[in-house]
């Protein structure tokens, strides 16, 4: 998706800006010119609230409460303290922000449409203190006679204000792009497609959501700004509940994650009220039809839809043929040699969902470099249990030591931080995302750069992309994947979606890799691959947990087996002691003395294969 | 005191149409794990629809039911061509806007049709304030309190003691199981959205001989029903329908003593803050998310 | 004996993921079959694809001589083939009662007449602890109680074709002993049983035909008796190559 807009970066980037600089001669009358002006500021606020929206996932129906602040911020400065507009857009801006924090929190919590409802709040919360607090905001009156605006001391006519507006939609489209593509806007875009995978990879996702309305909010502040420069007179009636609906019909008009999308359809939503005069009293109608229309038939928006149509056409042309030599684990990632301690020490583990415990003090100890595996029937708990050591549900009692320190109380993306790395029973791979982005979301806590150089493109961001995209890359070539590097994930055949996320948690260096079920849809040529990679990975010094319910594969390959069933340990030993545990048998086969039936008892136990044999 | 009482009865008049719209939510979200919304305009057809019938003569109990027929066919017609096709979208923002954009084409048409003015629902509920300890209230405002509490206790027994009302609860427990006993979940939502817009329409027509109707009465109506419905907790009929009455009552206490806008803002901050205390509202059950 | 349900080619996907590939089995007219195998192989999703809670992605499935695939779950319980899911899912915020008419919903008249009551008594006489809980909300039950009102419940809608899936799941051996021989029993009296079932020797011990499968196929299937014998059963389920 990115792809293309990564391709005309500088041509445009010079393109825009000769538009911008000939425009003023260009537009027909001042008129033109003016809506122009209010076409780039709706396209900032756009371009930021895609941020949240197309990025994040995030749905903002407040997003004129920003709008608002940043708005009165500029004019209450200007018309009472004679505040330019330079400071103005800065306060505005650093104001907005402060409230997209405020907003950002409650995404810990709720989400969907709880934080629609959250967002909707704000929104009316500030429409409804811009009309309360009159001394500050002249209420329903409104702020009128805003001074013109000057830069540096010299007073801007509309050409120039104009010039100024271009440039900074200018900058809000190369913010927004530069991000997309970055690993803020991966980490972003892994966060909307699966909050768990995202943590599991060392993303703190409540910071990445905290950015992106950050973002948004500073967006909508600035354009608040530029918007009582433009107007010179600002009311409460101009921010209300419609308004934050616009916005984001801007954005899903031109398509949400897209680099264009939110310019095209802030260029729409701006020139279709005049369109629409013609339709008279049936203009908000229109305005409805119009709206529906979208959702129906153009989901992805406009530019989503051709970059969609465009994608499907270059996917076919494209033969990746790159064959080189595997590279060596070791080369990519840090890979420290096991030394025999123990790696994870769970003590009296138990998980208890409402009345049910679905893990009952379970001891299990992971040795350094080994292969252990956690079997048992369906519903034992295994997946219960691998949850808790890896931080998405918390023990309600016992310790879990990883690496010699206490991480009972750690969150999953600290945990991943520390070198514990998982995959997932059904594969939490970021579906949208290209192969390549898959991996590189993983080091995504490895960039030294931070997010300036990173906007701003600067050699230490390069530096770091450059590095962690041969990385990723080498990583894809060890598990055999190389020629799918930008291919979408969602387009990979089920045995390769499994190595990708054996990949990506690679990518995290980790000590300790938690299998849940690999090997569950894999054909049998598929099921020997995955052998043989898990035991090279031990062999390289990463320590292994792996549940499975194919037996064959834990026999196989397993130097420790522990066996649950109904959330209790039954068993725990090298592959042949279980084999031959009564308990074990039992808990697959059903009992043995179980009924009254008169034939005796199957009993594979005793080596026989049954009891007529 | 008899303006706090004044208040506290104002409060419960009002805060009984965010219970009844708020129900409607509740109805909805359990069957289709999605909500009308334009819910707030299916209030805005049941009022305006009324005085329409009135002006050609109709009758007021018919015109009643003409109206919430109408209301019903809406919400019906909603759930079918607004709200199904977007059911399997994790995001909630398909159903989102297009409820919105049809929220939107039947307000700007009420307004074409009934004009941008607003006007009183006669009642004989409104004829003349009674006085309690000082404090004058209308009859009207009393009953729909009155209405909200009997609907959710109606509401209750329909789901206890009938079959279509235990196979509302058995889809909002869990959509396979009601399946496989044979319950046709679709059916059963949109018989849920036509009782919520029956009882939406009923809101409509009640609230409007007190705030008067307009086309445009609909909109914060149906954001303060359904923010009320998610602090309430959207998964309790009794919980919504509490949340609601203490909205209203907090809502007329603030316009009462400070002002009508700082009536919203602190309504509004409530609703954030109590979200954030109690991320499943005061009253909801938790749904568990598996891996 | 007639064929009541015939599954010929059935195939079931999610996303990539081929949970059951090419699988054809069949039941007959009063017959105790069941499909066993280990954990993942395919057996839940085969039974909710002909049960109609997931589409099938491609096969055919014929219930009495009419095709059936691909009809949702509430119109295939009315042509008389119950389901008893997985986990057993019953309405727990609901009374025991209510839980029971709700099994009836697909009968004539939405399933509060004199027959369903009556059939609600032969549910008690089976399964006396339901009747004295029959006021207390089903999720106040005990594990075992639980999957004995999901068999009513399933039963309610006067199945020709009852299917259990894991049955044993989370359930005690003790709690089985009483569970298997009921079956056993409905079976006995007419009703065809489809039991999904991982643990293999109560399966066989019960099921006149048992299927096996492995890797989203069906490996063996025969007699359970013959089943029972043989050896790669006991690969499938505990990896062991060679006899110990």
């Amino acid at each position: 998706m990115s792809r293309i807009a990564r391709h005309f970066n500088p041509a445009f980037v010079v393109a825009a800006a000769i538009l911008i600089l000939a425009l003023p001669h260009i537009a027909a009358n001042e008129y033109e010119l003016r809506l122009i002006t209010l076409l780039l500021i709706y396209a900032i606020i756009a371009l930021g609230l895609n941020v949240l929206v197309g990025l994040t996932g995030l749905v903002s129906l407040g997003q004129a409460g920003l709008y608002a602040i940043g708005a009165y911020t500029a004019a209450i400065l200007a018309t009472r303290l004679g505040v330019g507009l330079v400071p103005g857009l800065i306060l505005g801006m650093a104001f907005a922000g402060a409230f997209g924090v405020l907003l950002a929190y409650p995404t810990v919590r709720v989400r969907g449409v709880y934080l629609a409802v959250v967002t909707i709040a704000f929104g009316i919360i500030v429409e409804n203190v811009a009309i309360e607090w009159d001394s500050l905001t002249g209420s329903w009156v409104g702020i009128s006679n805003v001074p013109a605006p000057t830069l540096l001391g010299l007073p801007l006519d509309t050409n120039a204000y104009f010039i100024v507006v271009g440039a900074s939609a200018l900058i809000a489209f190369l913010v927004n792009l530069n991000l997309m593509n970055s690993r803020f806007g991966r980490a972003m875009r892994a966060t909307a497609q699966s909050e768990i995978a995202a943590r599991s990879l060392g993303i703190n996702v409540v910071a990445i959501r905290t950015l992106a309305f950050v973002v948004s909010a500073m967006a909508a502040g600035a354009a608040g700004v530029f918007y009582v420069y433009l107007n010179k007179y600002i009311s409460p009636d101009i921010f209300s509940f419609t308004d934050s609906i616009r916005f984001l019909l801007m954005v899903i008009l031109g398509g949400s994650g897209t680099a264009l999308g939110p310019v095209v359809g802030a260029s729409i939503m701006t020139y279709l009220p005049e369109y629409l005069q013609a339709f008279g009293p049936w203009q908000a109608f229109a305005y409805g039809l119009l709206l529906a229309a979208v959702m129906f038939f153009l989901p992805r928006g406009i530019v989503g839809s051709v970059e969609h149509f465009l994608s499907g056409r270059m996917a076919e042309a494209r033969p990746d043929t790159v064959r080189e030599e595997r590279p060596r684990l070791a080369d990519i990632v840090a890979v420290d040699p096991a030394d025999g301690s123990a790696c994870l020490d769970a003590r009296g583990v138990s998980v208890a969902f409402g009345g049910l415990v679905a893990v009952d003090k379970v001891d299990e100890t992971v040795d350094s470099g080994k292969i252990h595996a956690l079997i048992g029937p369906n519903g034992a708990g295994k997946s219960t249990f691998l949850n808790a050591i890896s931080g998405v549900y918390r023990a309600d009692s016992g310790s879990i030591t990883f690496l010699g320190r206490d991480t009972t109380r750690l969150n999953s993306h600290q945990l991943a931080r520390l070198g514990l790395a998982r995959t997932f029973q059904n594969t939490e791979l970021f579906s949208n995302m290209t192969v390549l982005e898959n991996v590189l979301v993983a080091f995504h806590k490895e960039y030294r750069s931070n997010i300036f150089s990173t906007i701003c493109r600067l050699p230490s961001f390069r530096r770091d992309e450059r590095h962690f995209r041969e990385a990723a890359i080498a990583l894809l070539g060890f598990v055999g994947l190389s020629a799918y590097a930008h291919e979408k994930a969602e387009n990979l055949a089920f045995g390769h979606q499994r190595q990708l996320e054996i990949a990506r948690a690679l990518a995290l260096s980790p000590k300790l890799l938690l299998l849940d079920e690999p090997a569950a849809g894999l054909t049998h040529a598929e099921i020997e691959q995955l052998i043989a990679l898990v035991r090279e990975l031990a062999a390289s010094g990463i320590t292994i947990l792996i549940v499975e319910h194919h037996v064959e594969l834990i026999m196989e390959i397993s130097d420790h087996v522990t066996v649950l069933d109904y959330g209790e340990l039954i068993a725990s030993g090298s592959a042949e002691e279980v084999q031959t545990d009564p308990k074990v048998i039992e808990a697959y086969f059903g009992s043995q003395s179980f009924g009254d039936g008169p034939e005796p008892a199957a009993g594979p136990g005793a080596g026989s294969a049954g009891g007529e044999a | 005191m008899s303006a706090a009482l004044q208040y506290f009865l104002a409060g419960l008049g009002i805060g009984g149409i965010y219970a009844l719209v708020a129900i409607g939510f509740h109805i909805m979200w359990s069957s289709a794990k999605a909500v009308n919304f334009a819910h707030g305009d299916t209030l805005m057809l049941g009022a305006v629809l009324t005085i329409v019938f009135l002006d050609h003569g109709i009758a007021m109990p018919l015109a009643i039911l003409l109206s919430i027929g109408v209301a019903i066919v809406f919400g019906v017609v909603l759930e079918r061509v607004a709200i199904r096709p977007f059911a399997d979208n994790a995001a909630s923002i398909g159903w989102m806007l297009t409820t919105i954009a049809i929220g939107i084409m039947l307000e700007s048409y009420a307004t074409i049709e009934f004009g941008a003015f607003a006007r009183p629902l006669p009642s004989p509920g409104v004829d003349k304030p009674i006085i309690i300890f000082g404090a004058g209230v209308f009859i009207q405002e009393l009953l729909i309190p009155f209405v909200a509490v009997l609907i959710v206790v109606l509401l209750g027994i329909f789901q206890r003691r009938t079959q279509l009302g235990r196979a509302m609860r058995a889809v909002a427990f869990n959509r396979v199981a009601a399946g496989i006993v044979g319950i046709n979940v679709l059916h059963v939502a949109m018989f849920s959205f036509a009782l919520a817009s029956a009882l939406g329409g009923l809101a409509g027509i009640l609230v409007a001989p007190v705030i008067q109707a307009s086309a445009t009465m609909g909109l914060l109506l149906g954001i303060k029903g359904f923010a009320v419905a998610i602090i309430g907790g959207i998964t309790s009929a009794p919980g919504v329908v509490i949340a609601g009455l203490l909205y209203g009552i907090i809502e007329k206490f603030v316009d009462g003593y400070i002002s009508t806008a700082a009536r919203e803002a602190v309504g509004f901050s409530l609703v954030i803050i109590v979200l954030m205390l109690f991320p499943q509202g005061l009253f909801g059950r938790r749904e568990l998310v598996k891996v | 004996m007639a064929a009541l349900l015939e599954v010929k080619n059935l195939s079931v996907t999610y996303g990539h993921v081929e949970a059951v590939r090419d699988v054809s089995l069949l039941v007959e007219e009063g017959e105790y079959v069941s499909i066993i195998g280990n954990n993942g192989a395919g057996k839940s999703s085969t039974l909710k694809a002909i049960a109609g809670v997931v589409k099938p992605a491609a096969g055919e499935i014929v219930l009495d001589g009419k095709p059936i695939a691909g009809m949702a779950s509430y119109d295939v319980v009315r042509r008389g083939l119950s389901m008893v899911p997985e986990g057993r899912l019953i309405f727990a915020d609901q009374t025991v009662e209510d839980n029971l008419y709700l099994g009836a919903y697909s009968r004539r008249g939405g399933g509060r007449s004199a027959a369903v009551s009556e059939d609600l008594e032969r549910m008690f006489a089976l399964f006396p602890i339901l009747k004295d809980r029959r006021q207390q909300l089903a999720g106040s039950l005990s594990g075992g109680e639980q999957q004995m009102l999901a068999l009513s419940r399933g039963l309610l809608s006067r199945p020709r074709l009852l299917m259990i899936d894991e049955m044993s799941l989370g359930l005690a051996p003790r709690v089985l002993e009483t569970l298997f021989p009921v079956i056993e029993k409905l079976n006995r009296d007419g009703l065809a049983i489809l039991l999904v079932e991982q643990l293999a020797t109560v399966a066989l011990r019960y099921a006149h035909r048992s299927y096996v499968m492995e890797d989203s196929r069906i490996l063996l299937s025969g007699p359970s008796g013959e089943l029972a014998s043989d050896e790669r059963v006991i690969e499938a389920y505990l990896g062991r190559r060679k006899a110990s």
